[in-house]
């Protein structure tokens, strides 16, 4: 059985696919989704250069953002579907945050977006976190046409 | 192979189809799958490629090229085998397990696809190799391009811990 499914939000019709699998798999297991909506606030290269770019200010309403997002996809759940949402940000890149979410809680299943066809070792998207993950990985892609 | 079933209704309906390939990886996907899933209807597949197929596309066919069919016949019996040996593992760990050996004109997965395509289970579960990095974007990865090309959603199985990640 499972418990505590993980979800990573994306956007696009891949990630609409993962948040409703996400949700057959919570409710027919009467699990505990926990849905994180991950930020990368690694500074870019330019921060710091004198550009009067205020980033602290960006991560706070980035953060926000997210806040409002998990909101959203909180309210359009069906009732019976119990969820935890957290936003996860810091200077690691996302599959990293994703990763050591997945290994501070007793998560049992991830579910994401497939990965792309490319399977390149650079970036740390969901193939990233295939190759990577501590528990199984549930991808579902975008349908054809 | 079994006539496929009518595609479910929900991802949580409907059989399971397991990619095995005889590793203790593969073996491991199953025990994980079924505790997991809980069991249900499963087909188990061993998808195989025979070398002179595989050297065909690597351009040393004349190396493996067998005139005989005797190599051929040899690498049917063991690929049998090995499916064989996936539908016991996933008969015990608790799943109502049929399955076979499937030989296809492509590589792996796109045997796997095809096969999830026809058949229309409400997963796929494959285990994974663990390579990372330069390794990974060298060998390939089957779990790989069954998740980026497959319609079906795909349950990917990582080693256990006790397992080496490097392993296989």
């Amino acid at each position: 059985m499972i418990r505590q499914p993980v979800l990573v939000l994306t956007s696009g019709d891949a990630g609409r696919r993962a948040l409703e699998l996400a949700i057959s798999v919570t409710q027919a297991h009467r699990a505990c989704l926990t849905i994180m909506h991950v930020l990368d606030t690694s500074p870019p290269w330019w921060a710091g250069t004198g550009g009067g770019a205020d980033f602290a200010q960006a991560q706070r309403e980035a953060h926000r953002d997210g806040e409002r997002l998990l909101a959203a996809v909180r309210d359009e759940l069906p009732g019976d579907v119990l969820v935890r949402t957290c936003v996860l940000h810091g200077a690691e890149r996302a599959g990293v945050q994703v990763l050591r979410a997945l290994k501070r809680g007793d998560h049992d299943l991830l579910v994401v977006e497939a990965p792309s066809a490319w399977t390149g070792p650079a970036g740390h998207g969901s193939g990233w976190l295939v190759r990577h993950s501590p528990v199984p990985v549930l991808t579902v892609r975008a349908p054809c046409g | 192979m079994a006539t496929p079933d009518p595609r479910p209704s929900s991802p949580l309906d409907g059989i399971v189809l397991i990619a095995y390939d005889g590793s203790a990886n593969a073996d491991h996907a199953i025990d994980a799958a079924a505790q997991l899933l809980g069991g249900g209807k499963a087909e188990v597949v061993h998808a195989w490629e025979p070398v002179s197929s595989a050297a065909a596309r690597s351009a040393i066919y004349a190396i493996a090229y067998d005139d005989s069919g005797v190599m051929l016949e040899r690498e049917r019996q063991q690929a049998a085998a090995v499916a064989d040996a996936g539908v016991a593992r996933a008969r015990a760990a608790g799943f109502e397990a049929t399955g076979g050996a499937l030989s296809g004109s492509g590589p792996l997965w796109q045997t796997i696809v095809e096969r999830a395509e026809a058949l229309h289970p409400r997963l796929i579960v494959m285990g994974t190799r663990g390579l990372t990095g330069v390794r990974s974007a060298l060998a390939g990865s089957v779990s790989h391009h069954v998740a980026s090309h497959s319609d079906v959603p795909v349950l990917t199985v990582p080693l256990g811990d006790d397992r080496s990640r490097s392993a296989g």
